[in-house]
């Protein structure tokens, strides 16, 4: 029997939101009880507003819950947010002293690890210039150092990863790996990546609309969360959906993949052609509007695989009237079998007018990509990638 | 309360560190550095020196007027910048105040330290005049007391403000305003009996609800010798019940700061 490194017990958390001239209120987290197991790396997982981050917030003590209360069990440190406090009038070196005692760290406690955070930052060179001229990778690495090497029991994490190139998040995943083995340290973790949370995570909670939804070992709920997700995106025609970002000046009215050959069901194969339909619509019909489109494709498990872009390519499409359809071909589809959603996003002179996360769901059939006769179904569906291969003389 | 000024002392490693960025980030990319905390005392005297004592002659009780109006200027200075800074602490925070739990309490209070550095170097050019006019003694110690009670008094008002300016914005706009107001009421270019002259006598404690009326004319009554009016003890405990009431408002909002701001 493992003993709790946080015990939460019937945590709400209610807000007041004005909507038109009344107040409403919102219910952010309902009833929450969970036990967190110590020595554990949790995974906290939920779509956009399901109250994962409230949770960290009232864990943390940032703000307080409207009922219920949390035991915690230790010393307890979070990192929310990459960088918060950094001053960027100060040097790399006085922000390491100044984040570290406002993640409630001593000063020889900072002193003690200071050339292992450096190091691990990848920084020394710039220690001494101000923060406020360091690349924004630069930043996090040197935010995200100081945080993995507080000496804290329990560490929150909210989304962390999701900055800082790929190479850095293997080394924070490493750390973050390694704290909880060796330290027996406990870490409940936010993340949006399901592969990133099922290499990491031992359990994972899933919160739905502020509700534990359910607890279990990290590749059952991920999955489940994934084709909850699916049929979310295919419940309602994207024109009516409400999980949308950006200005909403203009939006994705329709939108859908398919074979342009309808003899095959219209069902994609590897290698055939595709065509993406989409029609946006316009609230304010009178003005032409220049199109900058982004198709981004994700494998199953959040992972970014590509990006279809008019600008990319170099094509000018103009939106004029009420509403238009286009359309994007693409001569041979080069994803190979399996699940797969794009990001659909919609941008007027580089603002973010309609954004839509998982926008539409396909699936890919197997096919012959290479036409060489010589193919198979692979675990974790890539991309294909054309190629040419002789022997020298 | 008790628990939360506890929970500051622990933390004192970061109000001092929050002192540290606040004072180096002040002079960031000023051209002449932390010769600003030299000037910036020197420059005000001087601008009382042509204004009261040249174009409007005001007395000073056979005082010499530069130490006169410095010994309360230092004082003056010293308040309105802690109203001011730590007026606007929460407000200037809340992407830290959002993300990351820490003692709220510690921000106020480390502007009230790194204000610390002009009273200081204004002590030592007062020292110097004092000196000059031969007029120095014992009773220059004193300052200290003085100075605690300004720290409070200033922390208090700036606590109270800071804890509305959470809801009320408007706050942030009506500071200046009363402040200048303030400065008119407070004997710090004259004397209060210049002051209490000009209303009927029966009235003259409410001059002394302002804590900064006593404070100046304790100083001064015991640097140049004068009569200690007992009014002064109220003005000091003025100071300590604005400074009580406001860490107990402080501490309620702290609670919601991250929920509103």
């Amino acid at each position: 029997m493992s003993t709790s490194a946080i015990s939460i017990q019937n945590i709400s958390k209610e807000y007041l939101i004005q909507k038109g001239k009344n107040k409403e209120v919102f219910k952010a987290l309902e009833n929450i009880n969970l036990e967190i197991e110590e020595g554990k790396v949790t995974g906290l997982i939920g779509a956009n507003g399901a109250g994962k981050s409230t949770l960290l917030k009232i864990l943390s003590r940032i703000t307080q819950p409207s009922s219920g209360h949390a035991h915690i069990n230790g010393r307890l440190a979070s990192l929310l947010e990459v960088g918060t406090g950094f001053h960027p009038e100060l040097s790399g070196r006085e922000n390491i002293f100044l984040n570290g005692a406002l993640l409630g760290m001593k000063k020889p406690e900072i002193k003690a690890q200071f050339d292992e955070i450096v190091d691990f930052s990848g920084v020394e060179a710039f220690l001494d210039t101000p923060v406020k001229h360091y690349s924004s990778g630069m930043y996090v690495r040197l935010a995200f150092s100081v945080a993995a090497h507080l000496q804290s029991e329990i560490l929150l994490i909210d989304e962390v990863l999701a900055v800082g190139d790929a190479e850095f998040q293997r080394k924070c995943i490493a750390k973050m790996d390694e704290a909880t083995h060796q330290q027996n340290r406990t870490v409940l973790f936010v993340s949006h990546n399901m592969s990133v949370a099922r290499s990491l995570c031992e359990q994972i909670i899933f919160l739905e609309k502020g509700k534990v939804k359910t607890i279990g070992d990290a590749k059952s709920v991920t999955d489940q969360y994934m084709r909850e997700m699916t049929e979310t995106a295919n419940a309602l025609p994207i024109g009516q959906r409400k999980d949308r970002k950006g200005s909403g000046e203009l939006k994705f009215s329709q939108l859908e993949i398919s074979h342009p050959n309808s003899k095959n069901g219209s069902l994609l194969i590897s290698g055939e052609p595709a065509v993406i339909n989409f029609s946006i619509k316009s609230l304010k019909p009178s003005a032409t509007h220049d199109l900058d489109l982004e198709l981004n494709i994700f494998n199953a498990s959040g992972n970014f695989l590509s990006s279809l872009s008019n600008k990319f390519v170099g094509t000018s499409l103009k939106l004029e009237g009420e509403e238009q359809s286009f359309e994007c071909t693409i001569n041979k589809l080069p994803l190979m079998a399996g699940s797969y959603y794009l990001r659909a996003k919609l941008m007027i002179n580089g603002f973010p007018v309609d954004l839509i996360d998982r926008a539409l769901n396909f699936e890919v059939l197997l096919g012959d990509y290479y036409g060489s006769g010589n193919f198979k179904q692979k675990a974790t569906p890539g991309i294909y990638i054309d190629q040419n291969w002789k022997s020298k003389p | 309360m008790w628990e939360n000024l506890k929970e500051v002392i622990e933390q004192r490693q970061l109000m001092l560190t929050f002192a540290a960025r606040d004072y180096k980030v002040r002079y960031a990319q000023t051209f002449i550095g932390y010769w600003w905390s030299l000037i910036q005392p020197i420059a005000s005297v001087a601008v009382l020196f042509v204004v009261f004592q040249k174009l409007v002659k005001v007395p000073t009780e056979g005082v010499p007027y530069l130490p006169f109006a410095l010994s309360g200027l230092i004082l003056w200075n010293y308040f309105n910048y802690v109203i001011t800074q730590s007026a606007a602490s929460l407000i200037n925070n809340q992407g830290m105040i959002r993300k990351i739990y820490f003692p709220k309490l510690t921000l106020p209070l480390s502007r009230a330290i790194v204000g610390l550095v002009e009273p200081l170097v204004g002590f030592v050019l007062l020292i110097a005049l004092l000196l000059y006019y031969e007029v120095f003694g014992i009773g220059i110690l004193f300052f200290l007391i003085a100075l605690a009670g300004t720290a409070i008094s200033a922390l208090g008002i700036g606590l109270w403000t800071a804890a509305l300016s959470i809801r009320y914005r408007d706050m942030q706009q009506i500071l200046p305003f009363v402040l200048q107001f303030i400065f008119f009421l407070t004997p710090v270019a004259y004397s209060a009996d210049l002051l209490s002259g000009i209303i009927p006598s029966q009235w003259d404690f409410v001059l002394y609800l302002n804590p900064m009326t006593g404070i100046i004319e304790s100083f001064r009554a015991i640097l140049f010798g004068g009569d200690f009016n007992p009014l002064i003890l109220m003005s000091y405990a003025a100071g300590l019940v604005l400074f009580v009431s406001g860490l107990a408002l402080f501490q309620k909002m702290e609670m919601k700061i991250a929920d509103i701001v």
